[in-house]
């Protein structure tokens, strides 16, 4: 069922490239809502800033638009997409690695370590308590903290794993590596997840999603 | 804000090592879930694609017209090329053929030159 699902929003995606090949911006306008959720969380799950992840997240759209005249469906749409945002973000990371940055602002002063997301910034204060909602923010930036920490493949391994739901075959092509080398990554990004969120798994006092 | 992943996606109903049922961890990171877009997302990235997109669109479709019609230009260029050589080798044939008919009456020419000097020689020349 959910497979049959799949293959028809790639189906779509699909046709929505060939539509995009010929100039229609009413297609690529619902190729972009479709995916814009994935594409800048992804972004900014990787990356850590909010900024650069709308900067990057535009260009994965730029890239799949140029592209669509010599698009050729030979693998899933997503997937093949998701390897434009891999290529991306990993020259961000080279980039970045290059440059050296010195903040205007003393650690104390960040707003947080996810700077500016909004979605994440807003606190739930419909059900929670203010107490509960420090607690829940403190606990999402230490999440985001132990993500960002991890080496960039085995991080772009478990956020794709986790947060976009590929499977392990989906994976291997994306990062351009094997499925048992994309299982070994998962296996390693979890141990050091596990190690540095070790508080937060002991005491299972969290507030739970509704 | 956005739901993220689900703590049971179906997909995890077959054991995994990976991402096991009931895993805390894979718990804990769904209470993280991916930030997203503001609400200007989309029109920014659609003008952005407008902007920077255009002339790669039409460079793809003549290179997709390109790719149809490959065997159609190979061809035309192939006949060009025959139709090219066979002009080239007739004009050097009509020219091969006029050089030959100038020689033969370059060859007469010489032969009429040669029976006129040798008809009276000079010393049978009576007006000498």
């Amino acid at each position: 069922m959910v497979r049959a699902a799949a293959g028809d929003s790639d189906a779509r995606d699909k046709t929505l490239m060939v539509r995009i090949a010929v100039g229609d911006e009413v297609a690529l306008l619902e190729l972009i809502e479709k995916h814009q959720g994935a594409v800048y969380g992804t972004i900014a799950k990787m990356l850590g800033d909010p900024i650069e992840a709308q900067d990057l997240a535009q260009q994965v759209f730029v890239r799949v638009y140029r592209a669509a005249g010599t698009y050729r469906a030979t693998a899933q749409f997503k997937t093949w997409m998701f390897t434009i945002v891999r290529n991306l973000v990993f020259n961000e990371h080279r980039r970045r690695s290059r440059a050296t940055f010195v903040s205007l602002h003393p650690p104390e002063c960040d707003p947080g370590h996810f700077r500016g997301s909004p979605a994440l910034d807003l606190p739930d204060l419909a059900n929670k308590t203010p107490g509960e909602n420090m607690l829940r923010q403190e606990m999402m930036r230490k999440v985001d903290e132990a993500i960002l920490a991890l080496p960039e493949q085995q991080r772009l391994a478990i956020v794709l794993r986790r947060y976009d739901e590929f499977s392990y075959g989906q994976i291997a092509e994306i990062l351009k590596t094997s499925v048992p080398a994309t299982k070994s990554l998962l296996f390693r990004a979890r141990e050091t997840l596990r190690m540095a969120l070790q508080d937060y798994l002991e005491k299972d006092s969290l507030p739970r999603p509704h | 804000m956005k739901a993220g992943p689900t703590d049971h996606p179906s997909r995890a109903e077959q054991p995994d090592e990976n991402d096991p049922l009931h895993d805390p961890l894979w718990r804990l990171l769904a209470r993280a879930p991916l930030p997203e877009p503001d609400a200007w997302f989309t029109s920014r990235a659609l003008a952005r694609c407008r902007r920077e997109g255009r002339g790669m669109i039409s460079l793809a479709k003549f290179s997709r017209f390109a790719l149809v019609w490959r065997w159609a230009l190979g061809g035309g260029v192939g006949l060009a090329l025959a139709v090219g050589l066979a002009i080239a080798q007739s004009q050097s044939e009509k020219a091969d053929k006029q050089k030959k008919v100038q020689e033969a009456f370059e060859i007469m020419a010489s032969i009429d030159t040669d029976s006129d000097s040798s008809s009276t020689p000079s010393w049978q020349d009576s007006s000498l």
